[in-house]
């Protein structure tokens, strides 16, 4: 990527963090997790990681066929 | 006869679609426009009431009957259906676009249904014609994937009927209305019925089995009528079913996990099409006011930018012949437009802000919180996180930037480029300008997606998932392969029910055979001369008096000597 647009990018990630920790609470998604400061980040970053882990491990135990699985008999 | 405000607009499809391959072949691409053109507009002027009943022996069916849910859904679904047709304009197969208008028949008719028997006949129209568009791309893999579509949707119809059978012999009536019973057997066989249709865990499998192998023009039919029609019933008949809830969360999160292992693009589209009607089934089970809204508007947006993307991923595969990531890359350069239409699609799906999916998905989010359900709503936003992975990064790196396989796209149609025009269209207009949306809801709205907290929740969770994307993205990229789904019940079975009824049997049969061939030709050679059983001379040497009587008559003298012997023993005893 051009470096103009990583640059947006750290910008964007700053101000949206630095938001967060402004924020006032918010009356429609009230709940416990609000507390956590950069929340959202935490869930964008380890969410991700969770899913991709989960679901590559899963694979690789036993959903991921070769090709021809279903035609092999 | 004039057509007024009232005109039943499932009957304009149908009209459009049995006049279709009657006309000009060089007037019917145009025609497929018009008929949906016309049904948008009926549904549009429609006023709310009943507008078309008719008598089917004791019953009266409601064929049209309009309210604002219905409305709305009818909107979307004549609206996605000229898009489609757009997309399609360059098709000269006239079977895919009649296919496609019956399907759209059966949505609308679904849509406007007022009883029970009346949604049933469309529903099952909507089964048949949709498979047609699965066949269409002539594959063997297409033809076998169509089959075990349209069984699993005969195998829900039947459920539905099931269903429907019990539940007007229970109650007397066909009158579609909520179902509250939550222990009567018929409002379970109807909800799985419609689950199956809206592909609810784990009577899912049939989509991302069958999509990815439709025909470019096809996928994007299906990826907005069956799953949404179903959606539409779920709202209509079972708000506030609790289970819908797990149900509906389970399927956000499924989605995006099996999205994660797909390989095909389309497949990839597919699974996220699980995930994202797992919102709307979720606002069905909360079935707020809020709740309601936000599954219905949420259906509107999906349709428009999964269709989108759906056009952008069959674009490639029109343009390429390749749809697998591991056999794409590159192509940034080469089709620009068409990568820039699909990120429309992907921003739109990922929710963000002006775009469409982030003023409907955080409708059913916050509907979940604003009913306490705070860990089904933490899960939405987990899965949400998956969503712009999936399809907003790892699906166009992979597709349009990463390595470079020197592929050279022919150009595509132009009503393709319209067509991903239109829905970007409507895809940026009501994530701008939500209210347009908003007001054409079942209730009242009394939400405001851009406040402050939500675009700063949105953005934190956008940009760290890049973030997270960006260093481990080599651990994302596509490998070659198949992902088993809850089809291995059905699929791998199949090949054992094979082995056991077809091959197993026959090899019974042929054992069977070639025994009594053997007996047969064993007693031909005892018919011809009996003493080769003893002589052991077994084969060809036939009868001769001179060599065989004495050994005969030795036999039948020893015979006949033993029954002497029993006789007298016999009678010495007695």
């Amino acid at each position: 990527m051009k470096r103009w647009r990583w640059i947006l990018l750290g910008i964007m990630t700053i101000v949206s963090l630095l938001a967060g920790f402004t924020m006032p609470p918010d009356v429609a998604h009230d709940a416990w997790w609000n507390r956590i400061p950069a929340f959202f980040g935490l869930l964008g970053f380890i969410g991700c990681l969770l899913i991709v882990f989960f679901a590559k491990s899963l694979g690789k135990l036993f959903l991921r066929k070769r090709e021809d699985y279903y035609d092999a008999d | 006869m004039p057509i007024e405000a009232t005109f039943p607009p499932a009957l304009i499809m149908l009209a459009g679609a049995l006049l279709l391959p009657l006309l000009p072949r060089s007037f019917r691409s145009t025609f497929s426009l018009l008929a949906p053109l016309l049904a948008l507009a009926l549904v549009w002027l429609a006023p709310s009431g009943t507008h078309l009943t008719m008598e089917l022996m004791d019953y009266q069916l409601v064929v049209y009957k309009v309210d604002r849910l219905s409305r709305i859904f009818g909107v979307i679904f004549a609206l996605i259906t000229f898009i489609g047709c757009l997309f399609a304009f360059h098709i000269k197969e006239t079977g895919q676009q009649t296919a496609a208008l019956l399907y759209a028949t059966g949505a609308l008719g679904v849509t406007f249904a007022g009883d029970f028997i009346t949604m049933f006949v469309f529903g099952e129209l909507m089964a048949v014609a949709s498979t047609y568009l699965i066949w269409a791309r002539g594959t063997r893999e297409s033809a076998r994937a169509g089959m075990r579509y349209l069984f699993m949707h005969l195998f829900g119809g039947g459920l539905l009927l099931a269903g429907i059978l019990i539940h007007t012999q229970e109650t007397g009536s066909i009158v579609i209305e909520q179902l509250t019973s939550q222990s009567s057997l018929s409002s379970w066989l109807i909800l799985a019925g419609v689950a199956l249709d809206a592909a609810v865990i784990p009577l899912h499998a049939w989509l991302p089995d069958a999509y990815p192998k439709a025909t470019v023009t096809g996928a994007v039919f299906l990826s907005a009528l069956t799953t949404k029609t179903a959606v539409y019933v779920l709202l209509r008949i079972f708000p506030g079913w609790e289970i819908l809830i797990a149900l509906g969360v389970l399927m956000t999160l499924y989605g995006v996990v099996f999205a994660v292992l797909a390989n095909d693009i389309r497949e990839i589209l597919a699974y996220h099409i699980i995930s994202q009607v797992g919102y709307m089934v979720a606002g069905a089970g909360i079935g707020t006011e809020l709740a309601i809204n936000g599954a219905t508007a949420h259906a509107f947006s999906h349709i428009l930018y999964k269709a989108l993307l759906f056009m952008g991923a069959g674009a490639v595969l029109q343009t390429t012949g390749k749809s697998k990531l591991t056999e794409l890359g590159g192509l940034a350069q080469k089709q620009p437009l068409i990568l820039w239409f699909y990120m429309i699609g992907a921003f739109s799906i990922s929710g963000f802000p002006l775009f469409n999916g982030f003023i409907s998905k955080s409708m059913v989010v916050a509907a979940a919180g604003e009913a306490h359900y705070p860990i089904a709503m933490l899960l939405m936003l987990l899965a949400s996180v998956g969503t712009f992975l999936s399809v907003g990064l790892k699906l166009p790196y992979f597709t349009w930037y990463g390595e470079n396989r020197g592929l050279t796209p022919l150009p595509p149609p132009r009503n393709m480029y319209l067509a991903m025009e239109a829905a970007a269209f409507f895809c940026i207009l009501h994530g701008v300008a939500p209210g347009l949306l908003y007001d054409m809801l079942p209730y009242t709205v009394h939400f405001a997606p851009y406040t402050f907290p939500h675009v700063v929740e949105t953005s934190q969770i956008l940009l760290f998932t890049f973030a997270a994307f960006w260093i481990f993205r080599k651990k994302v990229a596509g490998e070659a392969g198949i992902t088993l789904d809850v089809d291995w019940f059905y699929r791998r079975p199949a090949g054992w029910v094979q082995r056991i009824f077809l091959e197993d049997l026959e090899a019974v049969f042929n054992g069977v055979e070639r025994l009594m061939n053997y007996a047969v030709q064993r007693l031909a050679v005892f018919g011809r001369n009996p003493a080769a059983l003893f002589t052991g001379a077994a084969g060809e040497e036939n009868f001769s008096p001179d060599a065989h009587r004495p050994v005969i008559k030795l036999f039948i003298l020893l015979v006949l000597f033993s029954y002497l012997l029993f006789s007298v023993w016999g009678l010495l005893l007695s």
